[in-house]
C-alpha cells in the first residue's frame, strides 16, 4: 500500500479550511463539523483538537496536555492527529 | 418501539428551477407543476434554520434547482452561521458571481460544491442541456480564491465513464478538495432516460480501478467519495441511512419528505412546515413512521441477518420497479423480483442511444 509508506509529520498542525469545532446545544455534545461530514468529540479528542493552532510543535502539544490532564496516552494523541491528517482535516500549517 | 435518533442533516431544497436540464435531475418528474409553484418565502424558511437547530441537526445543505436563484440565499445562510449549524451550498455554478460568493463568504458559508457533467465542454453542454462549461470553471476557481472547501461532484452514466480519468484530472487541476463521484441513481428523470444512461459492466470495472488509483495517490486532500452503481451489487444500499433515521429534506413548497424522491411514492402524505413544527413531523407523521426501523418489513427482509444493515434498501425503487413499496429493493440478489434488475440491464447493454428526455426549461430567473 503506497499510503504506508507516506510519511506524516505531527508540528505544526491546524484545522483545513472548511473544518471546525461545534458544541451542539441540542445534543450537549462536541462535534467536529467539515464537507459532507460530522465526527462525535468526547472530551480528549477536543482537548486535542481544540488546542491544533496551527503554531504548536507536537512536544508542546503533548505538554499542554499532560498539564490538563494526569495520564496522557501519547500514542493515543499520536494516533487521533494521524487519522484526522489522513482525513485531510488537519493540515501541516509550517511556513 | 424504535429509538429514535435526532436528524443529522437537512436539505433545504429552495426552489426546482434550474437553468439546467440534466437528463438524470433529482427533482420531481412534474416540478413545474401546481403543487411545487407556491415556493416558501424566507420567513419560513429562517424559522425553519432555528428549528433544525435546535433539533440538533449539523449539517445544512442548500439545495435545488438552483438554490442561488433565491435572493434570499444570502439572509438563510448568515441564520444557519449564527445556529453554528454547518452550511454546505449545492450549486450548478453558473449563477456564482464574485460579488455574491464574497456575501456568501462574509455571512459565513462553510463549504461549496458543484456540479460537473464531464470533463470536455461539448459533453457537458450536452448533458447540462445548456453552454455551462466556462462559467462552472470560473465558479470552481472563485470558490477556491476565495478559500472555500471545494467538492466537485459527478453523476456517472455510459456517456462519461469512460472520461473518468480526464474528469479527474480536471479535478485536480481546479484544485478540488474532495470529489463525489456518483452513479446514476434510475428514478425520476433518470428513469425516463434509463436505457440511454445505463453504463455497461467492462465500464464499471474500469471506473473502480481508476478511482481506486484516485483514492491511493491521494488525488484530493478530503477524498473520492464513490457511490456505486447499484443495479449491478449483489445488495442493495442502506438508502438515506435508513428511512427516518437521519436526514430531512424540505421541498420548495415546505412539504417534509425523508429523502429527495420519496414524493414518487403515492400512498405517503407529507406533512408540510406551515401546519406543523420540524420536530413534529421527524417524530410523529405518518410518513417519517411509514418505512422506520424493521417492523414494517416483509419476507425476505424480515428474517434477513442484513435488514438493520441496509435497512431493505430503497423504497422508492422498490415501488418504481415492483410497484409495491414495501417489497425488498429488488437490487437484492435476493428479492424475489431481482430479474427486474437483470433484465433493465441487459437491455441498456444492447442500446446505444443517446437521445435524451431533457427536463424542459421551466424560467430560471
Amino acid at each position: 500500500m503506497i499510503e504506508e509508506e507516506r510519511v506524516y509529520y505531527l508540528d505544526n498542525l491546524g484545522f483545513a479550511s472548511g473544518v471546525r469545532l461545534h458544541w451542539s446545544t441540542a445534543r450537549q455534545q462536541h462535534w467536529l463539523l467539515f464537507p459532507e461530514g460530522a465526527l462525535f468529540l468526547n472530551p480528549t479528542a477536543v482537548a486535542i483538537l481544540s488546542i491544533c493552532d496551527g503554531y504548536r510543535s507536537f512536544t508542546a502539544i503533548s505538554q499542554i496536555l499532560s498539564s490538563q490532564f494526569c495520564d496522557v496516552d501519547i500514542n493515543q494523541v499520536q494516533n487521533l492527529l494521524l487519522q484526522m491528517l489522513k482525513r485531510g482535516l488537519l493540515i501541516n500549517k509550517t511556513p | 418501539m424504535i429509538d429514535l435518533d435526532l436528524p443529522l442533516t437537512l436539505m433545504a431544497e429552495l426552489t426546482y428551477r434550474c437553468p439546467l436540464r440534466c437528463p438524470y435531475c433529482s427533482n420531481p418528474t412534474n416540478y413545474d407543476s401546481s403543487r411545487y409553484r407556491q415556493e416558501l418565502t424566507t420567513e419560513y424558511w429562517l424559522k425553519l434554520i432555528k428549528q433544525a437547530a435546535n433539533l440538533g441537526v449539523l449539517q445544512l445543505g442548500f439545495t435545488g434547482g438552483e438554490p442561488m436563484l433565491r435572493q434570499d440565499l444570502e439572509l438563510m445562510v448568515e441564520t444557519a452561521t449564527a445556529t453554528g449549524i454547518y452550511t454546505t451550498l449545492i450549486t450548478a455554478g453558473t449563477l456564482f458571481t464574485k460579488d455574491r460568493a464574497i456575501k456568501l463568504r462574509d455571512c459565513g458559508l462553510d463549504h461549496i460544491q458543484i456540479s460537473l457533467q464531464d470533463s470536455q465542454v461539448d459533453k457537458l453542454n450536452y448533458i447540462a442541456g445548456i453552454p455551462s462549461y466556462e462559467q462552472k470553471l470560473t465558479a470552481a476557481r472563485l470558490v477556491k480564491q476565495l478559500n472555500f472547501p471545494l467538492t466537485i461532484n459527478v453523476v456517472l452514466h455510459r456517456h462519461n465513464l469512460d472520461r473518468i480519468e480526464e474528469i479527474l484530472e480536471l479535478c485536480k487541476t481546479l484544485e478540488a478538495d474532495r470529489v463525489e463521484l456518483a452513479n446514476t441513481q434510475y428514478y425520476g428523470w433518470a428513469l425516463l432516460n434509463r436505457d440511454a444512461l445505463l453504463p455497461t459492466l467492462e465500464q464499471l470495472e474500469r471506473a473502480k480501478q481508476v478511482v481506486a488509483i484516485a483514492q491511493q495517490e491521494k488525488y484530493f486532500p478530503m477524498g473520492v467519495v464513490y457511490v456505486l452503481p447499484d443495479y449491478y451489487e449483489q445488495y442493495p444500499k442502506p438508502c438515506m441511512g435508513g428511512w427516518g433515521r437521519r436526514t430531512m429534506v424540505i421541498a420548495p413548497n415546505g412539504d417534509v419528505l425523508p429523502c429527495q424522491v420519496a414524493a414518487s411514492i403515492p400512498e405517503l402524505n407529507f406533512d408540510n412546515v406551515r401546519d406543523h413544527s420540524l420536530e413534529w413531523i421527524w417524530s410523529k407523521s405518518a410518513a417519517f413512521n411509514r418505512f422506520r426501523g424493521t417492523d414494517w418489513m416483509e419476507e425476505p427482509c424480515r428474517s434477513c441477518p442484513r435488514k438493520a444493515v441496509d435497512f431493505g434498501g430503497c423504497r422508492c425503487q422498490a415501488l418504481l420497479l415492483t410497484g409495491d413499496a414495501t417489497a425488498t429493493d429488488p437490487v437484492c440478489h435476493l428479492s424475489p423480483q431481482h430479474h427486474l434488475i437483470t433484465k433493465a440491464c441487459e437491455s441498456g447493454q444492447s442500446h446505444n442511444s443517446s437521445s435524451f428526455r431533457y427536463r424542459d426549461r421551466l424560467n430560471s430567473s
